[in-house]
């Protein structure tokens, strides 16, 4: 399924006050929610999905817990920043899970990394929580970190864009 | 100090390193969990016990007392699937709470997520973290009980076994002998979702109605308590509104 396959499904959903739909393909797990009959999601799992060092095939928006704001006039540009910066050479490491963003294992200790860190495979750049589990989140390619996206203590959204490295 | 010599007895847990004084228990397997990751090595199933913490730490780096004698510093090296991840958590706080009730005859409840409470006074807390390599998480569950109460405890709200128990207590060899074998058996069973949120249920210290408020870095949502979804989630009822949460510090009015 495609961007634009999504966000027609994100519209047919709200326009019908459809509850919500949840679609299983090529191993990516896809839920919408509907605002009117499923609860608001505040912060959330996607289901049985957590696989950490694997990339969803998902575009870097949140599509399962669409916050009050999200239009798919900003889905939109939120999808057409990551085609620019995937053509400006960049890898975007993107958020397997929802929870809240860190940049340190502790309030106390150092940051994993900063931006001009040169990184490698398997690095640890980042903690996300959910039900007070810190996941651990790895680079899954070497490179040069150019940008954080989020701010420390940041509720992060599934797919949610959360590093950019130049490989 | 328990001995090694359970080992013999124990089904998931393969190893037993018993250390009188550490920094923290989860430290010392972090180490362990580096050391396997960087040389291409699987993961020991194993137990790290402390006598004493000089850096215990909670959540949020949030000082755990951790004097010698006075409780179990265990931290548990463990390896599940990741379809089991959403609900270790959940499944944590069931194993600890059910040891407590167990062995110790304590009536103890789960606050949401797994902070384990005797009336609303905190006899247990858990920590964990994951990692995940494609589909295996390699899981550090940190666990601190109050054992014996400390002398000028900083924490107004903690309680341990020795106040709570109706039992006749026998020392914290037993009670570290007992915590490492329960923890060994239910490790042995998978974690299915249906059972673990049903036991989750039974055990939670929250009831329909009651007033909460959770804080989520500047964020704060109030409601009222609605129960768990079949995530996990914490699900407050605010006005017409149900909203469903998985992280931030939950606290009951």
């Amino acid at each position: 399924m495609n961007f634009k396959e999504i966000l027609e499904l994100i519209d047919k959903v709200a326009d019908r006050g459809i509850a919500g739909v949840e679609i299983e393909q090529a191993g990516t797990k896809l839920r919408i929610e509907g605002k009117s009959a499923a609860p608001q999601v505040f912060h959330s799992y996607v289901g049985g999905d957590m696989g950490g060092g694997q990339q969803p095939s998902l575009p870097a928006i949140a599509v399962n817990a669409l916050p009050p704001a999200s239009t798919p006039a900003q889905l939109e540009a939120a999808a057409k920043k990551a085609e620019e910066d995937s053509e400006a050479g960049l890898h975007i490491i993107t958020s397997p899970i929802v929870g809240t963003f860190y940049r340190q294992a502790n309030p106390e200790s150092e940051a994993f990394v900063n931006v001009g860190d040169h990184i490698t495979r398997s690095k640890v750049l980042c903690i996300i929580e959910a039900m007070k589990l810190m996941n651990e989140i790895e680079s899954d390619v070497e490179g040069t970190l150019v940008k954080i996206y989020p701010q420390n203590g940041q509720p992060i959204e599934y797919g949610e864009k959360l590093f950019a490295v130049k490989v | 100090m328990i001995d090694t010599k359970i080992l013999t007895r124990l089904r998931t847990i393969e190893s037993l390193a018993v250390i009188p004084r550490v920094a923290s228990t989860n430290l010392v397997a972090r180490r362990v969990v580096n050391e396997c990751i960087d040389n291409e090595l699987s993961l020991p199933q194993a137990m790290i016990v402390a006598g004493e913490q000089f850096a215990g730490r909670g959540r949020n780096a949030r000082f755990w007392s951790s004097p010698a004698g006075k409780g179990i510093y265990a931290t548990t090296l463990h390896t599940r699937s990741v379809a089991e991840l959403p609900v270790v958590p959940l499944e944590m706080a069931n194993i600890l709470a059910s040891y407590l009730r167990e062995v110790f005859s304590i009536d103890a409840r789960i606050k949401w997520p797994n902070d384990i409470l005797v009336g609303n006074r905190k006899i247990a807390g858990i920590l964990i973290e994951a990692r995940v390599q494609d589909d295996r998480a390699y899981l550090l569950i940190g666990i601190g009980v109050n054992v014996e109460p400390v002398q000028d405890d900083s924490r107004p709200n903690a309680i341990a076994i020795t106040e709570a128990s109706p039992r006749n207590f026998s020392g914290i060899e037993d009670a570290t002998e007992a915590f490492v074998e329960h923890m060994d058996e239910r490790l042995a069973h998978p974690f299915e979702r249906e059972r673990v949120l049903a036991e989750w249920r039974a055990l939670s210290v929250h009831k329909t109605g009651d007033r909460i408020t959770c804080v989520l870095g500047d964020r704060t949502v109030s409601g009222f308590w609605s129960g768990i979804d079949d995530d996990g989630r914490a699900l407050l009822r605010s006005g017409s509104e149900v909203i469903a949460v998985s992280a931030g510090d939950l606290m009951i009015a």
